[in-house]
């Protein structure tokens, strides 16, 4: 991608699976955002392959939140085994979100197991510097990772292109969302990598967007 | 031919269980009487009597219970059943002083002691994951570890309990036999 010469982008496209963007910061510590759904994994590391980096060469996974087109992929990541993290107030509610998701359809919930936790601060990996921002609202925990030096934020399932997560799965919070939206658009941006959909490009366009969420979409919350 | 029991095999046995029962009598009125005992300490631990309810309890049974020392066999079970941390454990200690447990500053320390060795076991496996993550590349202010559920923290802790449960077992049985500290 131009702009970001290390990140590799798994748009999510098949509207036949519901399953997230997987992001890819290729270089001395590998990190990679969202897993996805354990089903999907394997295409996804096909996909790496296709590009020479195989999943063990990870240092970390960051998950932006628990819910399992997010998440579940971490317990694959686990076998290999790769560090996972996410926000401490998510885990907790991730047992009991789980639980629901799951047995609403019949099945076991997955116990995934997160290496360490994340909170509010700076986090190096490699030679890279995020910001880990603590953004409730789809989710309790929810997180949005801020690249300052690429000037990129990737929002998990907080925003996307004219749209924002929902607020209506337990733990959903709509005000608390519109705080982390209002909050995060007030970082210095020139990309958004959501966590579904197309990523948007360009501080005229990045702004475009949160001008739409905020005269279209917030008043509809 | 071992399965097979002689009639004088027999004899002897039934023998030895008629021997026996008066013993086994005798026991089976003082394992009663010490789970009285006992029963009032786990009250008192479970903050549904006060301490000075639970001595006056104790001196009760004995009262009704000619030549059973009610304070010794709460001592007993207090001391074997002690809860090695929180506020439980505090409790079980002012208990045991109260009722003139001799060991209580050895039961302590070996509680402060364990105390002092499960944070130092905790710090030694948070250095070690956090040395982990370093040596991935990852480090800074938004990682939160969590030495507590690695399992080289574990089996420290583990091992540490094992020890200051085994030295308090020690003062335990010595603190059923021992004369009580006069004062108390
Ligand atoms: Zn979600």
């Amino acid at each position: 991608m131009a702009g970001l010469d290390n990140l590799m982008a798994f748009i999510w496209r098949d509207p036949r699976a519901n399953n997230c963007n997987t992001y890819l910061i290729d270089g001395r510590a590998p990190l990679l955002i969202d897993p996805g759904h354990s089903a999907f994994i394997e295409n996804i590391a096909g996909r790496m392959e296709e590009s020479g980096f195989n999943l063990p060469r990870l240092a970390l996974a960051v998950c932006t939140h628990g819910h399992p087109d997010h998440a579940e992929g971490a317990e694959v990541l686990a076998e290999i085994p790769v560090p996972v993290a996410i926000h401490e107030t998510e885990e907790p509610c991730l047992k009991d979100m789980a639980r629901l998701f799951y047995t609403s359809q019949g099945q076991t919930a997955p116990e995934p197991r997160f290496d360490f936790l994340l909170r509010e601060g700076d986090l190096m990996v490699g030679d890279n510097t995020f910001e880990v921002l603590h953004t409730p609202g789809h989710t309790p925990g929810s997180i949005c990772l801020y690249w300052p030096a690429e000037k990129a934020l990737f929002t998990g399932d907080l925003l996307f292109e004219e749209g924002v997560g929902r607020t209506d799965f337990p733990g959903g919070d709509a005000l608390a969302l519109k705080e982390s939206v209002r909050r995060v658009q007030s970082l210095d941006i020139e990309w958004i990598l959501p966590g579904h959909g197309e990523i948007i490009q360009g501080r005229e366009a990045v702004r475009e967007n949160f001008d739409f969420i905020g005269r279209f979409i917030f008043s509809t919350m | 031919m071992g399965e097979i029991k002689s009639t004088l095999e027999l004899v002897m046995e039934r023998t030895r269980g008629m021997v026996q029962s008066r013993e086994e009598r005798e026991q089976d009125i003082f394992r009663e009487r010490a789970r009285k005992a006992a029963v009032l300490a786990e009250k008192h631990l479970s903050g549904e009597t006060g301490l000075a309810a639970f001595v006056e309890r104790l001196d009760a049974l004995s009262g009704r219970e000619p030549g059973f020392d009610a304070r010794a066999a709460a001592r007993l079970h207090l001391a074997r059943t002690l809860p090695l941390d929180g506020a439980e454990g505090k409790t079980a200690l002012a208990a045991l002083a109260c009722l003139g447990s001799p060991h209580v500053r050895e039961m302590e320390e070996a509680m402060e002691k364990m105390a002092g060795e499960t944070e130092e076991a905790e710090k030694q496996a948070e250095a070690r994951l956090a040395a982990e993550l370093a040596g991935r590349g990852i480090s800074g202010s938004a990682a939160v570890l969590r030495p507590r559920t690695d399992p080289g923290y574990e089996k420290a802790r583990a091992a540490i309990r094992e020890r200051a449960r085994a030295r308090i077992a020690r003062l335990a049985e010595a603190a059923g036999q021992d004369t009580p500290r006069a004062g108390y």
